[in-house]
């Protein structure tokens, strides 16, 4: 007689058993990347949440990818995308009139650097996460993105300015979108 | 700022962020996916039932006035050179064009035939939507413009909700489209002429 826990596991079980492991290998970080992007613990977790539950639903064909990870990452930064340009006013208020977001455990350096990634361009916001915090390097950012390596290049070098410009208390305003 | 410095600081945001993160359990996850998943089958199922009771009542209401039909109301007009089809069924519901120009068309549930349409035997130099660009976000109820390029001058332009127009002179058209209720996501517009069909791909949010 041969028990259940005897028997090989079957080709649903394999595959739920790899989104499992997937899924606690890379939501924590695919969050902080996020983070990087919204500036806002909530907003990060709820596009993370969304981007793998619609993995979830087609995980046979998300797992066929060369890195399932970049599909889940571009699918929570083009959420997270979508919902900034939809609330771009509102924030702007909010940062000019409301207290800055409560974030238990966090230093104050770490606030001001996610304040100061929070008011540039998305454009530069993104490939400044991508690079310093998914440590990508410029080649697998300009795959990831489909633009040439000198944009990703140019958007680095910009960023890294604009993100100086921001922490040393300069103005810079999130103007163009993407 | 020194690349150094901006690299150790990024390390430190993220060794010190990850344990602030909470993991759902995964099967949150799944069933927030099988939900969503399950709400976008009902409204395409939704969409195609009334798709097809709009097509049932189409097919209905031509066929009321063929030959055949009463006889007491005297002379009836001769029937059309093609069978009044069903329009195909699509998952989600046309959107409504309000307004035509630069010339209105007769409104009609039928295509005439190709070989009387002059527009079919000119070349066409490539349709080409300039108006609204891919992505753009629309709402249900919103007035939509499209503008459009490269159809055969004078000729007839179709668009999905079996409505039609003709080209300007110069091969170009706008026209308005509303845009119906439905779920949040991919929405499209497209036009045809010349045998040439071109779509626009919009985004409908609530």
């Amino acid at each position: 007689m041969v028990r259940a826990t005897d028997r090989e596991p079957g080709p649903l079980m394999v595959e739920q058993r790899s989104f499992e492991a997937f899924y606690a290998a890379t939501y924590r970080p695919l969050v902080v990347q996020l983070l990087g992007v919204t500036g806002n613990l909530a907003d990060a977790e709820d596009a993370v949440q969304e981007a793998f539950a619609r993995a979830a639903v087609r995980w046979r064909q998300v797992s066929g990818y060369e890195l399932p990870e970049a599909w889940v990452r571009r699918v929570a930064f083009n959420l997270a995308f979508s919902a900034a340009r939809r609330s771009r006013r509102f924030l702007a208020a909010l940062a000019r009139i409301g207290p800055p977001a409560q974030m238990p455990g966090m230093s104050v350096d770490d606030l001001d650097l996610l304040a100061a990634l929070g008011r540039l361009p998305l454009r530069y916001r993104e490939v400044l996460v991508l690079h310093y915090l998914a440590d990508l390097p410029v080649q697998e950012i300009a795959a990831e993105l489909r633009v040439p390596p000198g944009t990703v290049s140019s958007r680095l070098s910009r960023g890294r300015a604009a993100l100086g410009r921001a922490l040393d208390g300069g103005e810079e305003t999130s103007h163009a979108g993407r | 700022m020194p690349d150094d410095e901006l690299t150790s600081r990024f390390e430190g945001l993220r060794e010190r962020l990850a344990p602030l993160v909470a993991e759902p359990p995964i099967g949150a996850i799944e069933r927030r996916g099988r939900r969503r998943q399950r709400a976008r089958r009902a409204a395409a199922a939704l969409a195609v039932a009334a798709v097809a009771a709009g097509a049932w009542m189409l097919v209905t209401a031509t066929g009321r006035g063929w030959p055949g039909g009463d006889l007491e109301q005297g002379p009836v007009a001769p029937p059309p050179t093609v069978p009044a089809p069903a329009p195909a069924p699509t998952t989600a519901p046309e959107p409504t064009r309000t307004s035509r120009e630069p010339a209105a068309e007769p409104p009609s549930s039928t295509r005439p035939p190709t070989t009387t349409a002059p527009a079919t035997t000119t070349t066409v130099r490539g349709l080409r939507i300039l108006e609204p660009r891919a992505g753009t976000v629309v709402q249900p109820g919103q007035q939509v413009r499209m503008r459009a390029v490269g159809c055969p001058p004078g000729g007839q332009v179709w668009f999905e909700d079996g409505t039609a127009l003709r080209a300007g002179p110069d091969g170009g058209f706008t026209t308005t489209f509303e845009i119906p209720p439905g779920p949040t996501g991919d929405f499209f517009l497209d036009a045809t002429c010349g045998g040439a069909t071109r779509e626009v791909k919009l985004r409908r949010e609530p």
